[in-house]
């Protein structure tokens, strides 16, 4: 605890948020995860002001060019060409939006109301609670991918599909760990004295509940960030995903399956952007989880 | 305690109840008459009409439908496919071990490997081999399953050429499916060159196992060394370490009977991602099972199989957990308590 430069020899402590941010920037590999997030974040808003080319623009001379750091590569394409002739670096960048910056959107509104159901789940008693759990256990049992590509099926492909099945099918897991998260705290003692001083349900939730079960939230949404960015790659993947005149990473791993044998960057680069995205949210959340448990005790 | 297994009961049949409703909700929504859904019968004539519409009352309200489409269900009766014009019962008994077989092996490596990492890491906590353990884990939990298979296939499959790339045994043995499963079916088999087949049957498995196995393995790493952790810290591995007993007995009499509880609940729940990137691993590698046969559906648009592989799939998921819970509940006294409505 850092000591006041004041006269008096008084400890400051730190507020808990200030707390656990200060535990969360002692783990390094934490740090880095949220550096890659924020730097994601960025090329997720200016990303198509600095890729070099359009996405979809063909380079008919410039075909299967491999990475420029190999000998046979140039540098004009930076990550190589597909068999289209279309500049890999600049298709990954238009990526991150509908990837990584769809997940996020996608993983806030299911978080809106994937929390509030589960908070009336979890505040109600007797019948009302039992009926919203059966409902719940029927939906978490459907595997959430299953669930994406059925509501695909049945609304058509296209982005805003896409993002409300990934969505939908994320409520469920939001509606569980805010359930439990509450269950979990409803029989403490400091609730029962908040109800005994007279405070109504909506008072007991937000005043009392909500800031214990705040990190509980987060940490769930973090680990929603990267189920949504792997249900999202996914479905590219199987070609039900976004269709294809937007640029997914995804769909250029399946694009680039066909020309694995010639041309295997095509398939080893979107599938890194996949997978360090997905590590980099994954450090996060664990950087917080630990942040939490130590910071709180 | 058979009161509360019998509750448990109870929350089975009415989560699968719910669970058939949202099927049956899906195929109203879906487009297309509602008697070509549900029965797959295309271009029925009248005469099939009038016996789907009396099979599945459908000339009644919906709470008549919804109960006669459970029922025809729950029979057996899943209807014939779009595309090959089959009962959809008999594909699910040709396609369904293939998956079993994939998982079950999968399962396996994944607890041979994550079981004794996790307790090392758990044992050395804060330790070298710990953040290994744990840096191994989110590294193998953040690999996405498709890139994973694909990168596979590049490397061992056509760059070394060790293992074949696709299907489940070479067309060069002939083995007749008795029960499904691959290597009893060579046990049963009169095969000349048994040892082969299973050679070739070993070697087709080595990749979509593998690829599979590292997700779980990674899920049973981390709930492993947090399950153990947690056990290790309490107050009687003290009191046993104080009495001088070896590490050796405190960790296989004490601990782990304890851990297990946890890591056992916690695996239940992991079974619909296992069941996912199954379905996605079995695309990959051509591997003729459940989920291969499911996506190939949703191509075709094949409305009646979509709804049995959710109904198989979700179904399969729900009585795993009914039955983990029951096993624990049997074995635990102390869940015994925690269990009500809300579980």
């Amino acid at each position: 605890m850092a000591r006041a430069s004041g006269i008096y020899q008084e400890e400051i402590i730190p507020s808990p948020m200030r707390q656990i941010w200060l535990h969360f920037l002692s783990y390094p590999v934490a740090v880095l995860g949220l550096w890659v997030f924020i730097i994601l974040i960025l090329v997720a808003l200016i990303g198509p002001f600095v890729a070099p080319y359009p996405p979809h623009y063909v380079h008919t001379d410039a075909l299967l060019f491999p990475p420029s750091w190999h000998p046979d590569g140039h540098i004009a394409y930076f990550l190589g060409t597909d068999d289209l002739g279309r500049d890999i670096f600049s298709n990954l960048l238009y990526g991150v939006r509908t990837t990584f910056g769809a997940s996020l959107i996608v993983t806030m509104c299911a978080a809106f109301f994937g929390i509030i159901l589960g908070v009336f789940s979890g505040m109600s008693k007797g019948l009302k609670s039992s009926i919203l759990n059966h409902i719940l256990d029927a939906t978490l049992a459907i595997p959430s991918l299953l669930l994406a590509i059925v509501l695909v099926a049945i609304s058509g492909q296209s982005l805003t599909n896409v993002m409300i099945a990934v969505g939908v099918a994320l409520v469920p897991q939001f509606m569980r760990a805010t359930h439990t998260a509450v269950h979990h705290e409803l029989p403490r003692e400091y609730v029962v004295a908040a109800k005994l001083d007279g405070a109504n349900q909506v008072q007991v939730f937000f005043h009392v509940i909500l800031p214990n079960i705040l990190n509980a939230l987060v940490v769930q949404t973090t680990l929603a960030i990267s189920i949504a960015i792997i249900d999202i790659a996914t479905l590219g993947f199987l070609r039900i995903g976004v269709p294809s005149p937007t640029s997914e990473w995804g769909a250029m791993l399946a694009d680039g399956v066909d020309l694995i044998f010639i041309a295997p960057w095509n398939v080893t680069i979107p599938g890194l952007a996949i997978f360090v995205s997905v590590l980099a949210i994954n450090l996060v959340g664990y950087g917080l989880q630990r942040a939490v448990k130590e910071g709180l005790g | 305690m058979w009161f509360y297994i019998v509750r448990r009961f109870n929350l089975f049949v009415l989560t699968v109840a719910v669970l058939y409703f949202l099927v049956f909700l899906m195929l109203v929504a879906l487009p297309g008459d509602l008697a070509t859904n549900i029965s797959g019968q295309q271009q029925a004539s009248p005469a099939q009409l009038a016996e789907l519409t009396q099979t599945y009352q459908l000339d009644k309200n919906w709470f008549n439908q919804y109960i006669s489409f459970i029922n025809q269900r729950i029979h057996g009766n899943f209807g014939i496919s779009f595309t090959t014009n089959q009962p959809i019962y008999d594909e699910i008994l040709k396609f369904l071990p293939a998956t079993i077989e994939l998982c079950v092996y999968a399962t396996l490596v994944a607890l041979i490997v994550g079981f004794p990492l996790g307790m090392l890491a758990a044992i050395q906590s804060q330790k070298p081999a710990d953040f290994m353990v744990l840096g191994v884990s989110l590294i193998g939990y953040s690999i996405p399953v498709f890139w994973l298979g694909v990168i596979a296939i590049m490397y061992f499959g056509l760059e070394l050429q060790w293992l074949p790339v696709a299907g489940r045994l070479n067309l060069l043995y002939q083995i007749e499916p008795i029960t499904g499963f691959t290597l009893i079916d060579i046990w049963l088999s009169n095969l000349e060159y048994k040892q082969l087949a299973y050679r070739d049957a070993f070697a087709h498995l080595v990749m979509p196992t593998l690829t599979l196995a590292v997700i779980p393995a990674t899920m049973v790493m981390r709930i492993t060394r947090t399950a153990v952790r947690e056990e290790l810290n309490a107050n009687y591995i003290k009191a046993s370490q104080s009495r001088g007993l070896s590490p050796a007995t405190i960790m296989f009499r004490h601990a782990l009977p304890n851990a297990m509880q946890p890591i056992i609940s916690q695996l239940s729940l992991q079974l619909s991602t296992l069941l996912t990137s199954a379905m996605v691993t079995e695309v990959i590698f051509s591997w003729p099972g459940i989920g291969n046969w499911l996506i190939d559906a949703i191509y075709q648009r094949d409305y009646p199989v979509i709804s049995a592989g959710l109904l198989i799939c979700a179904g399969f998921i729900i009585l795993v957990s009914v039955l983990t819970d029951v096993v624990l509940i049997a074995t635990t006294p102390k869940r015994r308590s925690a269990i009500d409505g809300s579980s």
